[in-house]
């Protein structure tokens, strides 16, 4: 057979694979690995700028933050001095993933972390901006990381 | 002493084009994120703990890590951004980009220096790399001697699948957000839209 109609044939298989790396339970494990990136970025310091470009460290807190922060009981994933948008943690632990046919939608569910979110994505007044919703370069080479490992292992089960 | 650069050169048979060539880096790169997520080195050993100090770090904390699962991934960059260097003839070139921070990450791991001059003993975690029985496994989905195409056929898939991530990951569409509230930010449509 020519490898042109083995090609056509074998496309059917490739459109099953690529078909399967955007739906189901595939699709579902890349919403939940972007939340997590986002989570874990945020959590480690960083933000992102507008234009998809290297992910940038936080402004740092004001030292009125920090001094009133030496009073409050913190989670553990922060510190005194860390800006990372952690204070209790709701803010962050809230950001989840939803599957809507092929695409995933990350976002907040609780009306507060919607609200406290939008001050820091866009600042404002003395609040510096620390914009964490988004993707930055870094955070896009994770995800087609993820999407090549997953194709790969698709493929495996297909081609037993 | 300086960052050395990381970078693995594994030998593979003579006689495979261009595009399988690619198509096996692109999974022996898979095989060694898979690897590496489930603890082990590139001889399938263990990686040592740890050290007390790092996991009491608040960054150790805050990337949501846990002592007993040695995952080298904290930012999640550094496993991320291995590349296919080069790949030609019979050697297909796997490793970080010279002179990278995530360069520089991966050699303290591999060497075990993590910013000290001389290497750590009993802490470096050799992850960069692949044992002869995975490469074999690899080297079996692309048989050189077959009066079928399934290799060329494999790597086509693989090119595509590669193509396709690559024209979605640059359509990445960023809802508008609004002043009052951030409902949604973002979506991510990946494949072929119905």
């Amino acid at each position: 057979m020519s490898f042109e109609s083995d090609l056509k044939k074998f496309q059917d298989k490739i459109d099953k694979a690529l078909d399967q790396l955007t739906t189901g339970d595939s699709l579902k494990s890349i919403g939940a690995f972007e939340a997590e990136l986002i989570k874990r970025r945020s959590r480690l310091g960083f933000g992102v700028p507008e234009d998809f470009g290297p992910k940038v460290k936080f402004e740092p807190l004001a030292p009125s933050t920090i001094k009133a922060r030496k009073k409050k009981q913190l989670a553990a994933e922060t510190s005194v001095n860390k800006s990372n948008l952690t204070e209790t943690g709701q803010l962050l632990n809230d950001i989840v993933a939803k599957i809507k046919g092929r695409e995933t939608i990350i976002g907040h569910t609780k009306d507060r972390n919607k609200k406290i979110g939008a001050f820091h994505q866009e600042g404002g007044g003395n609040l510096p901006q620390r914009r964490y919703l988004g993707l930055a370069k870094e955070d896009l080479k994770q995800i087609k990381a993820k999407l090549q490992d997953n194709f790969n292992e698709i493929l495996n089960k297909l081609f037993k | 002493m300086a960052t050395k650069h990381q970078f693995v050169d594994v030998k593979i048979p003579s006689g495979y084009s261009q595009d399988i060539l690619d198509a096996i880096g692109s999974e022996i790169i898979s095989v060694i994120r898979k690897r590496t997520a489930k603890n082990l080195d590139v001889d399938g050993e263990k990686f040592p703990a740890y050290s007390k100090e790092y996991a009491k770090s608040v960054d150790f904390k805050a990337a949501g890590k846990s002592k007993g699962d040695i995952n080298l991934t904290l930012s999640g960059d550094m496993l991320a951004n291995i590349e296919m260097l080069q790949a030609k003839r019979n050697t297909v070139r796997i490793g970080y980009e010279k002179g990278s921070t995530e360069n520089a990450k991966a050699d303290g791991n591999i060497r075990g220096t993590y910013g000290t001059p001389s290497p750590i003993k009993g802490k470096a975690r050799p992850f960069l790399g692949i044992s002869d029985d995975d490469l074999q496994k690899i080297l079996e989905k692309y048989p050189v001697d077959s009066d079928n195409n399934d290799a060329e056929l494999r790597a086509q898939a693989i090119k595509i699948a590669n193509d396709k991530i690559d024209k979605r990951l640059k359509d990445v569409n960023l809802n508008e957000l609004s002043s009052a509230e951030v409902d949604k930010f973002f979506t991510l449509s990946i494949g072929k839209k119905k």
